[in-house]
């Protein structure tokens, strides 16, 4: 009877603390998978291992960074080789990318009286949906995808996501550089592409 | 500071990652600076752009219940 009432109690922390997180780990398990079958999967797999090892949970530690640690240890051992990842782009020409000068470029040689600066740099970005953005993310290469998620979609800091994923914060820092440069790069291609910047 | 020295910084500002001294030289470059400023724009917005289209969706509520079902088995 009393190992009930102790499982009860357990389940119903365990349900208070960690399920209103579920869309939170679900959006991140999706674009690191890139589709809802292996989302489901991870995610399904992440709360299994976080109730196994809930007595680890150190109370009032921040529930969501442990959960997420879960997610991606499992994923990486997991889903890791599963699918190849896209073909790297070259490192050195993203490095020095940036996506306001090419705007900024494309922009006014479209548009010679067009307004200039950062209002008409926010302006272009307005013709990126969210579709472009997700497909350019999931294109990122997968260590800096989830260095970039981390701080952009659930807004860990540094020191957080160096926790999250093992790694110092100069490598936090590193891959966050290069994920977002890359995914600028991806989104200036597919602009191009799909000739959504005025003027092409 | 230059705007050589902004750009290094512009990610820990963006990401408020900066102690207090560096952020105000950075904000006091980005005021002065168009360039920097147009650039920090845009790291802005995109940083937002990637968070708003990365939760928009809804886990299936079959999701939920089979981890309910999990935990409870």
């Amino acid at each position: 009877m009393a190992v009930d009432q102790n499982n009860q109690a357990k389940n119903k922390e365990f349900e208070e603390l960690f399920l209103p997180l579920l869309d939170n780990l679900y959006n991140i398990a999706l674009r690191m998978t890139r589709n809802v079958k292996d989302a489901e999967d991870l995610v399904q797999e992440t709360y299994l291992k976080a109730y196994r090892f809930f007595h680890r949970f150190e109370r009032g530690t921040n529930g969501r960074a442990w959960l997420l640690t879960i997610l991606t240890n499992t994923f990486r051992t997991r889903y890791r080789k599963k699918k190849q990842e896209p073909e790297m782009v070259d490192f050195q020409a993203i490095e020095n990318f940036c996506l306001a000068d090419e705007l900024v470029k494309e922009i006014e040689a479209s548009d010679k009286s067009q307004a200039r600066g950062a209002e008409a740099v926010t302006e272009a970005l307005k013709d990126y949906v969210s579709d472009d953005i997700i497909k350019a993310l999931e294109n990122v290469p997968e260590q800096f995808r989830l260095a970039v998620l981390l701080s952009d979609v659930e807004g860990f800091s540094y020191q957080e996501i160096s926790e999250i994923l093992g790694i110092s914060v100069g490598t936090v820092k590193s891959r966050i550089f290069r994920g977002r440069k890359i995914l600028q790069k991806l989104l200036w291609n597919f602009a191009k592409e799909k000739g959504i910047l005025k003027g092409k | 500071m230059t705007c050589q020295e902004a750009v290094n910084k512009l990610y820990e500002y963006l990401d408020k990652e900066l102690d207090h001294i560096s952020a105000s030289q950075v904000e006091k470059h980005l005021q002065l600076c168009r360039l920097c400023c147009d650039n920090f724009e845009l790291e802005k917005k995109m940083k937002e752009l990637v968070q708003k289209s990365c939760i928009d969706e809804k886990a299936p509520s079959f999701l939920k219940e089979k981890i309910l079902k999990l935990i409870k088995s």
